[in-house]
């Protein structure tokens, strides 16, 4: 199965970037929320997003012990110090939940999905077309 | 009212003297400055930032014993107290519904050596 997402302008530039539509919620799905998450192949994890989205979902009632998340570093060397939790995500217009790892920082503006959670799919961009094609790897 | 305050930090000290007298400022109004906006932020904690604390410490107080016999299973800990330990994430998830604590700060975590490392993207703005 295929789905395709236009390209969007992100927060922090002018030039369009690859966006998947995602209904994120707590890992119980008592509440979800539907986002446009940028595709950022420099963020490891899986989502990262913003503490006012986190609180809305109440992921504090599942967070990682500070033992366990990681203090982030950007590849120009910052430390950052990132809160966890578990939550469940799908990608609009397919019926798939996974239960995932959402980061938040509290400098965040904006929701990234990372490398981590692409490891499941092939993601292809049309960037002529300014379209990204997301392919679920049947396992 | 006269205080003698001993052990402070030499270098913290010295950096506040400096400041205070950089902005034409006595110490002694510097440093009720300092506590007032101390104990405006104490306040301004919420209780979900005291129920971290206090799980978080849980959690490293018997974290030693824990994973000897339950690594790589997973913990619920809320107000500092251990709510379960669980073989699986998804048990450990449905267990904050089970006890009722949806609306509470708890730790669902992993027990685990390993610390998680993420990276963001060069450039990444978290401004």
């Amino acid at each position: 199965m295929k789905l395709t997402f236009d390209y969007k302008i992100p927060v922090y530039s002018e030039i369009p970037a690859p966006y998947l539509i995602i209904i994120l919620s707590d890992p119980l799905n008592i509440k979800e929320i539907e986002l446009s998450a940028l595709i950022d192949t420099g963020y490891d994890g899986e989502l990262l997003i913003p503490p006012d989205i986190y609180d809305k979902l109440n992921l504090k009632a599942f967070e990682f012990s500070n033992d366990v998340v990681s203090i982030a570093e950007t590849a120009s060397g910052e430390h950052l110090e990132l809160q966890s939790a578990s939550g469940s995500i799908k990608i609009k217009g397919h019926d798939l939940i996974t239960i995932i790892t959402i980061d938040t920082h509290i400098r965040c503006k904006e929701v990234i999905i990372g490398r981590k959670f692409l490891e499941s799919y092939n993601t292809l961009l049309k960037g002529p077309n300014k379209q990204v094609q997301l392919e679920f790897a049947l396992n | 009212m006269s205080v003698l305050i001993k052990d402070v930090d030499k270098e913290l000290y010295a950096r506040f003297k400096a400041a205070a007298a950089m902005r034409g400022i006595r110490l002694n109004e510097a440093l009720c400055k300092a506590m007032e906006y101390w104990l405006k932020m104490e306040e301004t904690k919420s209780q979900d930032d005291y129920d971290r604390i206090i799980n978080n410490a849980t959690y490293r107080r018997l974290f030693p014993e824990l994973i000897k016999e339950h690594e790589d299973e997973w913990i619920v800990i809320s107000k500092g107290k251990v709510i379960g330990l669980f073989k699986t994430r998804i048990e450990a998830i449905k267990a904050i519904k089970a006890n009722n604590l949806i609306h509470t700060c708890n730790l669902v975590t992993p027990i685990t050596r390993k610390k998680r490392k993420v990276t963001l993207g060069f450039g990444r703005k978290l401004k």
